[in-house]
């Protein structure tokens, strides 16, 4: 009688589980057609969740990251004089950087005072650690531990101390996700100096991301500068993004300065574009003092 | 043949998937070395999972597979769902090969997860082609599914021969005598 009981409470409880286990399936599809549909409720969901395990993930990366970078360190024992020796000769190339950088801001600062130029205000940041990252090849982003309470805001810059790293695409109060520049995903117009050539680049999920919809090659070459153009008002203009690394038949490859190997410190930039309503295009919300359009005097 | 556990040893060894599975997705995201990460990119939840649903099939409900799998795809930046739908279809045809593996050498077990871990990576590129999603470069599946081969040997060595996980199957006969 009891093993009856027994039995029936074990068969009952397979097909609950059974059911369960279709009910979770069919979410699955549904919350993939969500994703694929770029629905804003899927990133929520997102960060609700990292919210929520940023405590666990801080836990397990620390001591794994101490260990990694045991590794590291161990690594750099063993060419410490070899790493001693160029860093002496870097110390020399950077000390003449130097002297150079100091002439070229006192003549800068001379040219400014004799213009009257007016400097806008300075881009504010926040800085974050980096606590995960995607973990597999179907996409290309990390966590940073900051979030809305910390004042980040969607769509920010992220930058490392090189230059771009990404830009923020969901926001936690504690935690907030940064698409990497080499994530399918990203788009970010962009200017090659000298020429001034502007483009897109896009992510193709590999080491270095692609110009997109260059006008024409002509004076674009090989070392060249990759600066954000600051179109859209998302990023401030004139942030370093790297250089150009290869002209070939597949387009305009770009070596991406930052130092996607080392990602601990990331700065997330506060930018406000300017507001100012230069065109009758631009207002959208109708002015309280200007409520009606003037009269037009009769002519006399 | 399976050999009946009393319930609340399904439920101890359904909270030693938890805690694992769990702690798989948090390794996985730690941000390791890039160079690392390109050349080993392995997925552990797979590992963890493979390896408990081939021992403790009653203890590693499919449901809790795809929680796991959702909390990886939300955590992980990736397409939503699609991982954890790979992930149950691969960790169910393991389950329905259990028994026959379990009475077969140890290599036929370590070949079938290949072949899932392959299959995983499969579907999960067919589901992105299919939505015209881009997909990863060949090179980043092809580490992947080695990586998680290579990995599949730690965990079996971590919770065969440190954890001394056995299997629940009465044929199993590749248990060492011992186990607890």
């Amino acid at each position: 009688m009891a093993s009856d009981r027994g039995d029936i409470g074990t068969e009952f409880g397979k097909l609950i589980r059974r059911a369960l286990a279709v009910a979770m399936v069919i979410v699955c599809i549904m919350l993939f057609a969500l994703w694929r549909a770029d629905n804003p409720r899927i990133e929520r969901m997102r960060m609700a969740l990292a919210d929520w395990a940023v405590p666990s993930i801080e836990l397990t990366s620390k001591p794994l990251a101490s260990g990694a970078d045991m590794v590291k360190d161990f690594e750099n024992f063993t060419r410490v004089y070899e790493q001693n020796k160029s860093l002496r000769q870097e110390i020399q190339r950077l000390r003449s950087w130097r002297e150079a950088a100091q002439q070229l801001e006192r003549e800068n600062a001379q040219l400014r005072a004799l213009n009257n130029l007016k400097l806008s205000d300075r881009v504010g940041y926040i800085a974050g650690e980096v606590i995960a990252d995607s973990g597999s090849p179907f996409a290309q982003s990390v966590l940073i531990n900051i979030g809305s309470l910390d004042g980040v805001r969607d769509g920010a810059a992220a930058v490392d101390g090189e230059g771009l790293v990404g830009r923020i695409v969901g926001v936690g109060e504690r935690a907030a996700r940064v698409l990497l520049l080499t994530d399918f995903n990203s788009r970010v117009p962009v200017k090659v100096l000298p020429s001034g050539r502007r483009a897109t680049l896009s992510g193709q999920s590999a080491d270095a991301p692609r110009l997109s919809f260059l006008d024409t090659m002509t004076g674009v070459a090989p070392g060249d500068r990759v600066t954000t153009t600051g179109d859209g008002g998302v990023f401030p203009p004139d942030l370093l993004v790297g250089n150009v690394a290869v002209i070939g038949d597949s387009g305009v490859r770009i070596q991406i300065r930052a130092d996607y190997e080392r990602l601990e410190f990331l700065r997330v930039l506060r930018y406000r574009p300017s507001t100012e309503i230069d065109t009758p295009g631009g207002l959208v919300i109708p002015n309280e003092n200007v409520t009606a359009a003037p009269q037009a005097e009769p002519a006399e | 043949m399976v050999a009946r556990a009393p319930s609340y040893l399904k439920w101890l060894n359904s909270l030693v998937l938890i805690g694992f599975a769990w702690l798989a997705i948090l390794i996985e995201l730690t941000p390791l070395n890039e160079e690392a990460k390109t050349m080993l990119a392995p997925d552990l939840l797979f590992c963890v999972a493979a390896f408990l649903v081939l021992r403790r099939p009653s203890a590693t409900p499919a449901f809790l597979i795809v929680i796991f799998g959702l909390a990886r795809d939300l955590l992980g930046g990736g397409p939503v769902g699609l991982g954890a739908l790979a992930l149950v279809a691969a960790i169910e045809c393991l389950r329905a090969l259990g028994e026959f593996l379990s009475r077969r050498n140890v290599f036929f077990e370590f070949g079938a997860v290949a072949v899932f871990s392959l299959l995983l990576i499969v579907l999960q590129t067919l589901g992105l082609l299919i939505t015209f999603s881009h997909t990863p470069p060949l090179d980043q599946l092809a580490s992947r599914v080695f990586g998680t081969i290579l990995a599949y040997l730690l965990i079996y060595v971590f919770f065969r021969w440190v954890l001394r996980v056995r299997g629940e199957f009465a044929a199993d006969n590749r248990l060492p005598r011992k186990a607890a």
